[in-house]
């Protein structure tokens, strides 16, 4: 029964993406958090974190995979609500609009 | 904007919705470390990451004194002795 229900959220999400992609939704989405975040100083609140690994990984040593590891908690964390609320509205209302989804 | 309510969907979509979300925040996650990555590996961001005192490990060695620069073809101004060479100066022929 779990893996009935996770086959169909991820044919859900997977068709719900598929025409993101196909109405270009997907690129304007994309760019929503990008803008957002550098705004609200997201960016300059990750940096400081970032130092730290680097400066405990080493400038030589440090890999793309450190930085994910180690920063993703905390870039999810710290977006603000008011970025999460209105890219899960921009996704809602995509939804309501493409009803047959 | 107007405000629609996520109450009125089925889990499927509320997961789905969920998931889309992840992966955005996470695309802008990415995105953000491979510009830290490739400063830091480029050595343009040294200042930024670095502490003062490891700027050696780039070869750098801590600005103390603009004075004159010691490169031909540079336009900073310094001694008469180090300035740029007046022949560099000229372009080719080909393009007079």
């Amino acid at each position: 029964l779990v893996v009935s229900k996770m086959n169909k959220d991820a044919q859900m999400t997977a068709a719900i993406n598929q025409k993101l992609i196909e109405t270009g939704e997907r690129e304007c989405l994309k760019e929503l958090p990008r803008a957002k975040l550098t705004e609200c100083g997201w960016k300059g609140q990750l940096k400081s974190h970032c130092k730290e690994v680097i400066k405990e990984k080493g400038l030589e040593h440090v890999t793309v995979d450190d930085l994910v590891a180690e920063i993703t908690p905390k870039g999810r964390g710290l977006v603000p609500d008011s970025v999460k609320k209105e890219l899960l509205q921009r996704i809602r209302t995509f939804l309501a609009q493409h009803a047959s989804l | 904007m107007e405000e629609i309510s996520l109450a009125n969907l089925d889990t499927n979509k509320l997961e789905a919705i969920a998931q889309i979300y992840v992966d955005l925040i996470e695309d802008s996650c990415l995105g953000f470390y491979f510009e830290v990555h490739r400063a830091v590996k480029c050595g343009y961001s040294y200042l930024e990451f670095a502490e003062a005192g490891s700027m050696e490990h780039f070869g750098i060695q801590p600005a103390e004194d603009k004075g004159a620069c010691r490169l031909p073809l540079c336009s900073l101004p310094g001694e008469p002795g180090n300035g740029p060479d007046r022949q560099l100066q000229r372009s080719p022929p080909e393009f007079q």
